[in-house]
């Protein structure tokens, strides 16, 4: 079945199965799961440690391939896709912000989000992207010269400047403190709502259910709750 | 458990491990190898020689008595006193053999030869023969050998065959190469030549100092007994006969030090960044274990374990080829010289050095990098190192900068952070280079050699050795043959040449006034004009401490006149001395053709022809001559393969581990490229314009390199007469630098094929 209605939801998962084989035993990280995300709103993918979200992430970003069930995403089964097939996926549709950042500590800031529009097709303005995360003081920083919060913010300006259809963040707050935290999320969400991206924000902290238009709620593999939200919570009003 | 954590953590070393081996193994190949060759030599050289009791002095005396010899005895400078004749003679069955004879009373005490089948004469009817000579004209003890002394005729019985310690490597005469097959030398008892000679006369006295006397003294001490009688005194140093061992020994040292300093210099900067990445790499650990409460010492003794598997494997795998180069080069080098058998020794003492050279390497890497870990308190041991302070270096400072793309600036800033790498990586490379460049050098060099010999020395088509029974008369026969087109002619004499009480036994060539053919001065245009003096062979100028217009002694040998004449001029690739023919006959000498050199329309007919005479000995075509050195020149290219293999592993070896790690530290920063969405291509193009990068600047600096490297490994190789002038052709450096790339290359793409193993999740997954 393809999905060509613009209007439709941006990523459509079917049966979605990840195995990993343990010597003996298989071990279902994802087993089953399906549901719909609507192009750009905010959604989050809550649950426990080990219930199977950076599975779930990993294969919506073209990083992994999953043992069975399809992806959608924009209307074409990604977990159809070739290596290279995939990579270009990645090039050209995905921003991704990852727990520990990731960032080159051989280029500064600015080259940091260089990098990724040099591979991107339409990309923002590097200093826009900066700007938008409230970094354009910092440019000629190395990542080794600003804090934690800082970076995950270039982080985030890398994958705002691919322009991409989809924002994949794991944990962006799991490596900073309780204020920069929800102010690094805040900014996230700020910027993903101005520039109409979608975005999935995986966490395990149930206390952030309720800041997303969607959330998915998983455990041990299986997706247990999916609830629309028609009024998000600012991340400021949330506490945890 | 901690014992299955080091094979666990062993195999993400492993290749890094490994190459740390492969370059210990060379360094302790070469090592032991070199070193081997030193310690036969000196092994050949304690059993042998030793016990032999070279002489100290051979002294040319001028009818020498029992009183000169009484006299020398009594001194106390003096353990042993030979006074002996000697005499220049031939096999009778070819007058172009040198068979130098020397007389000895009763029993040796100096010289003492080493008989290798027969027994010591019994009567002065039998003699002892050079067992090469004798291998070389199929002689055995038991046969009859008949020498030739100014006419007169010496019968002998060869009672022995023999090796002597004053001709272990024997040139003489025409010969540029030890020549058995012309030179010889035969002992025979006293009184075998008392009706030729005399009796209780003597020509020569071979003197043995006592320990501790110095040269000097001992020479002093003889002078004053002997007076006027004591016409020359050749040192030990400088009898290339007995001492070529010696000296040849000296040159190896040069190979022996550099080449495996080069090689375990590698493998302790290797170790060294190995290590310090490992242990880097096992903070977390450390702190880990010390948490638990293991002790440092245990824990330094973990991160030692490295330094051992690799002293054990890498020691173990250089050892057994480092003896067999030893046994290989040996046999070599002693196919040079005459010794007696002696059996292979395996050096011991090298393989202890090696052990503990590769061992003081490593163990001092591991701990100037674990030392410091360990010591730090657990908490700060679990927490990532804190990263690397980040500065500007130049070229991010000069304006060039905004123009280079992101790639090309993670690659200088990389080169830039790792600076101990990016050294690591160029000395390797370098040293390849150098490696290869010193390699093809080598050929190049002796090349240049033959083509100057070919070329530029010899220009004639056939030379023609004569009999001694020719003369003017057969020398115009040949000369008004059809198809000859010019022809020079020369006289060779065995003659004693003499300069500042130092003395040398070669020959002197009677050349034409004027030489087209065979031009002594190989800077000579089409002729050279004979000058008022003597032309002298580089060699022997440096033997006799000769430069241009220093004064030089000949004398025949067997002859009383002694002629004084200036240096007028020094050529390499010569040998002897060359004196013009009307100087030479001014000086009331005769000549009598021995040699002829033909320029020839057809020389290969010419050839044929030249044979059937009965009065010619041999004709070669100057190919023939040439080629003579070519057969030397194999061990040579030997060599050159070696080297050009070695340059390549160590170039192989220190691109390759390094790669890798500059791959494993980057594998996050890999990853994330890779996650960004970068194509294998551009993420491999990222790794390997690094080593490229390395790889040029490499082949720059080992360019530098490769001739004083040459020049070094020259400086202790000679082969005779032949000088070789270091030198190394521009297609050379083109070539070394394409051999080497072409190793970056291959190390590149192995390095390449690592990039699809870049694990994306894996490396997310953490900050370490
Ligand atoms: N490479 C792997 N091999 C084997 N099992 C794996 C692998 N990756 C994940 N798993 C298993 O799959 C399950 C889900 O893992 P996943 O990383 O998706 O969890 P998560 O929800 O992201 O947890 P956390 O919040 O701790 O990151 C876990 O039980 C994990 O043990
Ligand atoms: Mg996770």
């Amino acid at each position: 079945m393809i999905m060509s209605d613009p209007d439709g939801p941006i990523i459509h998962i079917q049966d979605l199965t990840k195995q990993y084989k343990m010597g003996e035993t298989l071990i279902s990280a994802v087993d089953g799961v399906s549901f719909d995300i609507p192009r750009g709103g905010v959604c989050i993918l809550q649950g426990a440690s080990g219930a199977g979200k950076s599975t779930v992430l990993n294969i919506l970003g073209g990083m992994d391939l999953p043992t069975s069930g399809n992806v959608f995403v924009e209307g074409e089964d990604i977990s159809r896709y070739s290596k290279r097939q995939l990579t270009r996926y990645r090039r050209e549709r995905v921003g991704f912000v990852f727990q520990f950042y990731n960032l080159m500590p051989n280029l500064t800031v600015v080259e940091n989000v260089e990098l990724a529009r040099q591979i991107s097709p339409n990309p923002m303005n590097a200093r826009d992207a900066l700007e938008m995360v409230g970094l354009s003081e910092r440019l000629n920083n190395f990542p080794s010269q600003i804090s934690g919060g800082e970076q995950q913010r270039v982080a985030i300006a890398r994958a705002l400047a691919k322009n991409p259809s989809l924002l994949l963040c794991d944990e962006p707050t799991g490596a900073l403190d309780y204020q920069t935290g929800k102010a690094v999320l805040q900014t996230l969400i700020d910027v993903c709502r101005k520039a109409q991206n979608t975005v999935i924000i995986v966490t395990h902290n149930s206390a952030l259910a309720p800041i997303g238009d969607l959330l998915l709620r998983m455990r041990s593999g299986k997706l247990v709750e999916t609830k629309y939200n028609e009024t998000p919570v600012p991340v400021s009003e949330v506490e945890w | 458990m901690l014992l299955l954590n080091f094979f666990r953590d062993i195999r993400h070393t492993l290749p890094r491990l490994i190459s740390v081996m492969i370059v210990t193994a060379l360094g302790v190949m070469i090592y032991i190898g070199m070193s081997g060759i030193n310690a036969n030599m000196q092994y050949a050289i304690d059993t042998y020689l030793e016990p032999a009791a070279v002489s100290d002095l051979w002294i040319t005396a001028d009818d020498a008595d029992m009183r000169d010899v009484r006299g020398l005895r009594a001194l106390s400078s003096i353990e042993y006193v030979s006074p002996r004749v000697t005499l220049m003679t031939n096999w009778i069955e070819d007058d172009e053999t040198n068979l130098t004879l020397h007389t000895y009373d009763g029993a040796f005490e100096q010289c003492v030869p080493y008989i290798e089948s027969g027994r010591m004469p019994q009567s002065p009817r039998e003699c002892m023969l050079a067992a090469s000579f004798a291998k070389a004209r199929g002689l055995s003890a038991g046969e009859r050998l008949e020498l030739e002394f100014e006419g007169r005729i010496l019968r002998f019985t060869i009672a022995a065959l023999v090796i002597s310690p004053e001709y272990i490597y024997n040139v003489s005469g025409m010969d540029l190469i030890p020549n058995p097959y012309r030179n010889g030398f035969v002992y025979v008892p006293e009184e075998a030549v008392s009706t030729a000679y005399g009796t209780h006369v003597y020509n020569e006295i071979l003197i043995k100092g006592r320990e501790g006397v110095s040269r000097e003294a001992l020479i002093n001490a003889c002078k004053s007994v002997l007076g006027e009688r004591c016409l020359a005194v050749l040192n030990f140093e400088d009898n290339v006969r007995a001492y070529m061992i010696y000296s040849e020994m000296q040159g190896l040292v040069s190979m022996t030090t550099t080449l495996p300093a080069l090689f375990f210099l590698t493998a302790a900067l290797i170790m060294f960044t190995t290590m310090q990445r490992v242990v880097e790499n096992s903070r977390t650990m450390i702190g880990t274990l010390k948490a638990l409460g293991y002790s440092d010492s245990r824990i330094l003794i973990y991160f030692l374990s490295y330094a051992f598997l690799v002293i054990v494997i890498g020691t173990a795998l250089g050892a057994v080829p480092g003896r067999a180069i030893t046994g290989f080069l040996v046999t070599i080098i002693y196919q040079y010289f005459e010794l007696p058998p002696i059996e292979f020794l395996m050096d011991w003492a090298a393989l202890i050095n090696a052990v503990s050279i590769a061992a003081a390497c490593c163990v001092g890497a591991v701990l100037l990098t674990a030392v410091r870990e360990v010591q730090t308190g657990p908490a700060q041991c679990m927490r990532p190192k804190p990263p690397r302070r980040s500065r500007r270096n130049i070229i991010e400072r000069s304006p060039l900068w905004r123009v280079l793309g992101f790639s090309v600036k993670t690659v200088v800033r990389n080169i830039f952070r790792n600076r101990m790498r990016a050294i690591m990586c160029i000395v390797g490379v370098s040293l390849c280079m150098a490696l290869i460049v010193t390699a093809i050098g080598m050929s190049d060099t002796v090349d240049k050699l033959m083509d100057d010999l070919y070329e530029k020395l010899y220009r004639y088509d056939l030379q023609v050795s004569l009999e001694r029974m020719a003369s003017n008369r057969e020398e115009r026969h040949i000369a008004r043959l059809a198809g000859i087109e010019r022809l020079e002619s020369e006289m060779a004499l065995p003659i004693e040449a003499i300069a500042s009480g130092k003395k040398s036994d070669t020959t002197v060539h009677v050349c034409e006034d004027i030489v087209t053919l065979m031009v002594v001065d190989q800077t000579a245009d089409v002729s050279m004009t004979m000058p008022d003096g003597l032309f002298v062979a580089k060699q022997l100028a440096d033997d006799l401490g000769l430069s241009r217009g220093s004064a030089l002694t000949i004398r025949r040998i067997g002859a009383r006149k002694t002629h004084t004449l200036p240096v007028m001029g020094i050529a390499p690739n010569i040998n002897g001395v060359y004196i013009g023919r009307s100087l030479w006959r001014s000086l009331g000498e005769g000549f009598r053709p021995s040699m002829l050199y033909l320029l020839a329309n057809d020389p290969d007919t010419m050839k044929r022809t030249l044979e059937d005479y009965d009065f010619v000995s041999a004709v070669k075509l100057k190919q023939e001559v040439v080629s003579a050195f070519d057969a030397q020149m194999e061990t040579m290219n030997a060599v050159v393969g070696i080297m050009i293999l070695f340059g390549g592993v160590l170039a192989y070896v220190v691109l390759y581990s390094l790669g890798v790690m500059n791959f494993y530290d980057r594998i996050r920063d890999l990853a994330t490229l890779s996650v960004l969405g970068f194509y294998p291509k551009e993420i491999k193009r990222l790794i390997l314009s690094e080593n490229m990068v390395f790889t040029i600047l490499g082949i720059g600096l080992g360019a530098l390199l490769g001739f004083p490297l040459l020049s070094n490994i020259l400086t202790g190789t000679s082969m005779g007469e032949l000088t070789f002038e270091p030198m190394v052709l521009p297609i050379t450096y083109a070539l070394s630098a394409g051999l080497t790339l072409v190793y970056a290359i291959i190390v590149n793409l192995l390095l390449g094929r690592k990039t699809k193993k870049i694990d994306m999740l894996g490396a997310l997954k953490s900050v370490e």
